[in-house]
């Protein structure tokens, strides 16, 4: 009769175990790059949302309040409102679609 | 003389440059070790299967404060060993039984040498002994299945666990005891 540490080795190395399937390594690439251009992405909206809130502050300040009316009069509130709002629409159809979805895990 | 860590050093520097495949083959290289350790610690195997994709994709956020001062295979396994101990953590699992806890005490005779019975066929020693293993709790069978099917030496093992040497010597020792005794157990 073998060792025990033989006998170890031989029931760890035969053992049934699905282990990772094949083309693991090739989706866990592909994603690793998908959420390097997520990242990307993120950081593009957030340097984006910075400067726009940067300019409308920046507004207010130099047209005063009764230039504020004026905006609000004129409907530029409401144009903005519609952007975000045409905005959202589009993400959540795109989410439903599946589009900016992570890709399946390998089965 | 050669750099030792050359490979490593070549393989990391080329996914660093996001050279076409170079994490591919990363992945590839090291795929088979991080399923060893967690699918040893968490056993069950679509929570491995995930938690291995996790472990990838941490290797690939931080592989650029990899620093070369242990082998990469060390620091993959470090990260695999990280997320599965986590995994276990939320989960409330002990990663040791109560009476397997120990406090660094140093056995030096690893291997406690010793034919078991004669006269017991081998393949049904072997099948008893894979069903022992999985009754030993998940740190020491990690550890066992690193030792004996990666053959990874025990100052490496503690690079990945975070365990002492000692400790980890005392694991396998009380591990191959106990598998002796489970066996006794289980053979008539």
């Amino acid at each position: 009769m073998k060792n025990i540490d033989e006998l170890i080795g031989r029931a760890l190395r035969e053992e049934p175990s699905r282990g990772l399937p094949a083309g693991f390594a090739a989706r866990i690439a592909a994603r690793a790059v998908t959420g390097e251009f997520s990242r990307f992405e993120t950081f593009l909206m957030i340097a984006l949302v910075g400067a726009l809130v940067v300019c409308g502050v920046m507004n207010v300040g130099r047209l005063g309040s009764e230039g504020m009316h004026e905006v609000v009069a004129n409907g530029w509130i409401a144009a903005f409102l519609a952007c975000v709002a045409v905005s959202w629409l589009i993400g959540m159809t795109a989410a439903r679609s599946g589009m900016s979805a992570p890709p399946p895990a390998p089965q | 003389m050669d750099d030792p860590r050359r490979p490593d050093r070549e393989m990391v520097e080329a996914v660093l440059a996001r050279r076409p495949r170079a994490f591919e083959r990363l992945v590839r290289q090291y795929q088979g070790l991080c399923w060893h350790i967690v699918q040893r610690m968490v056993r069950d195997p679509d929570d491995a299967h995930e938690l291995c994709q996790d472990t990838f994709m941490r290797v690939h956020r931080y592989l650029h404060q990899y620093r070369f001062d242990s082998a990469l295979k060390s620091w993959i396994g470090r990260v695999a060993y990280t997320v599965a101990l986590r995994h276990l953590e939320k989960k409330r699992i002990p990663v040791v039984d109560a009476d397997d806890e120990v406090h660094g005490e140093l056995v030096e005779n690893v291997g406690d040498g010793g034919d078991l019975e004669a006269g017991l066929v081998e393949e049904e020693v072997v099948r008893h002994l894979r069903s022992a293993i999985e009754r030993l709790a998940p740190l020491p069978r990690t550890i066992l299945t690193l030792h004996h099917l990666e053959e990874i030496p025990i100052p490496e093992i503690a690079q990945i666990t975070g365990v002492p040497e000692g400790t980890i010597k005392s694991h396998l020792f009380r591990s191959r005891a106990r598998l002796r005794e489970l066996l006794r157990e289980l053979l008539p």
